[in-house]
């Protein structure tokens, strides 16, 4: 019989994701309940089902897997309760642990010729992994060994912290524009003293060429434009359209210099004849660097242009709102 | 979008209603096949991968009891409410009674309340 061999089949498919103990139990019951399905399928017909029509129960009845899995308990590694904790500790160990050292590995490989840089990063690269996997494995503990219902009810609202008043995100995205933005600045007047600070120990081999002398002061002018822009806006408040007709501005900018770049081909240029294969490599990577971040600029500035249609289109009333 | 937020919703709204329709059914024995086509019948579909599992779940608490018997030629596995499980359901029934009665008043008052045109009808008509 076919059908019925179809059917032992799928069972078996079944009973293979459940857990030894309760297996023949619940076979039993999914099989008695297909066979009642197919038996009251074949009185209405008033024939035996063929292949077909078996196979269309089946299938209806779902996928091994997922009738297995519907028998099983729901397992989570970390509760409800547990996660938002876990969440915001992964948050601290990244932020005051893991990006200090990866400043610090850039630093070395930037400053530091001899420094093995990937070697480095192979180890850091595990080190992120063991802190997951440990912080993982800690809260899964708690959450299986701590008293869920004391942790509930056992709190005092007067010992929660004080409400802070928070500046409009606004405000805030001002204020570190205008921090990264001098920083940005501060390291861009340096870079031509500097050129470590670009191409890292790659500065030994190869030079900036002659293109860049036009580039520059425009990048000069981007980045104070930048500061300006957000400190106009920190003092004085900007409608809502001004922002994205802003980052439109620069990025049509943007998008005309790596035009000039990508006309001119040469990027650098060789300290010494000797190392004319290393100039040749870094302006086959600038132009791919160039391609990508010109890529980037386009969808960016679609992006930007719905921003701008959509704040010149809303109410009046909300886009003075958000300022305040 | 929209229709997925409502199929979440429509099933947590289901979930606590099929428990209480499985044990009001299973007052009288009767079998899963059997038990899935009369809540159907009565106008309760409820699909065979949420039956099974939802009926051990309820015996693993207490509130079922189950019993493999031949029928037919073929063994059954019979579900019945336990005395436990008698209890709880009276206790479930009377706070579905109070939650319908709640959730009618506030209905009810949602709709006895002016709408915002009415509100600016009767303040012009003060004026």
């Amino acid at each position: 019989m076919p059908s019925n061999d179809m059917l032992a089949r799928y069972l078996q498919a079944v009973g293979f994701w459940l857990p030894p103990a309760t297996k023949q139990d619940i076979i039993a019951e999914i099989s008695e309940d297909l066979h009642s399905q197919i038996d009251d399928r074949a009185a209405s017909l008033g024939r035996p089902l063929n292949d077909a029509e078996v196979a269309e129960i089946l299938k209806q009845r779902g996928r091994p897997v997922v009738v297995a899995g519907s028998f099983l308990p729901q397992h989570q590694l970390i509760g409800p309760i547990m996660f938002p904790i876990y969440i915001f500790v992964l948050k601290i160990v990244a932020l005051c642990y893991f990006l200090p050292s990866f400043v610090v590995w850039l630093g070395y490989v930037i400053f530091d010729p001899s420094f093995g840089g990937l070697h480095e990063l192979g180890m850091f690269w595990s080190l992120v992994w063991t802190a997951f996997g440990i912080i993982t494995f800690i809260f899964a503990v708690l959450d299986r060994t701590s008293n869920r219902s004391k942790f509930i009810s056992e709190w005092d609202p007067r010992k929660l912290p004080k409400a802070s008043h928070k500046q409009p995100s606004r405000k805030r995205r001002d204020i570190g524009a205008i921090v990264f933005g001098i920083l940005y600045l501060g390291w861009l007047l340096v870079v031509p003293d500097f050129p470590y600070l670009v191409m890292g120990p790659a500065a030994y081999f190869v030079k900036f060429a002659t293109v860049w002398h036009s580039i520059y002061p425009w990048l000069i002018a981007l980045a104070v434009a930048g500061i300006l822009e957000a400190t106009v806006s920190l003092l004085r408040g900007l409608p809502a359209w001004e922002p994205p007709a802003f980052k439109i501005a620069n990025n049509c900018v943007c998008l005309w210099l790596l035009n000039m770049l990508w006309s001119a081909q040469t990027y650098f240029i060789a300290q010494a004849p000797q190392f004319q294969q290393y100039a040749v490599a870094a302006n086959l990577i600038a132009r791919i660097c160039i391609a990508g971040t010109a890529l980037g600029m386009l969808i960016a500035l679609v992006a930007e242009a719905w921003h701008l249609v959509r704040a010149l289109t809303e109410p009046r009333e909300s886009a003075v709102t958000r300022i305040a | 979008m929209e229709s997925e937020v409502f199929e979440n919703l429509r099933l947590e709204l289901r979930r606590g209603s099929l428990i209480l329709a499985v044990l009001a059914q299973l007052r009288t024995e009767q079998y899963g096949y059997v038990l899935r086509k009369s809540l159907t019948d009565l106008g309760l579909a409820i699909d065979e991968n949420t039956l099974y599992p939802l009926l051990r779940r309820l015996e693993t608490q207490g509130l079922l009891a189950s019993q493999w018997r031949e029928e037919d030629k073929r063994n059954k596995r019979f579900y019945r409410l336990s005395t436990e499980g008698e209890a709880i359901l009276a206790r479930l029934l009377a706070e579905h009674e109070a939650m319908n009665a709640a959730l009618d008043r506030i209905l009810q008052a949602a709709t006895d309340a002016p709408g915002p045109e009415e509100e600016r009808e009767e303040t012009n008509a003060i004026q």
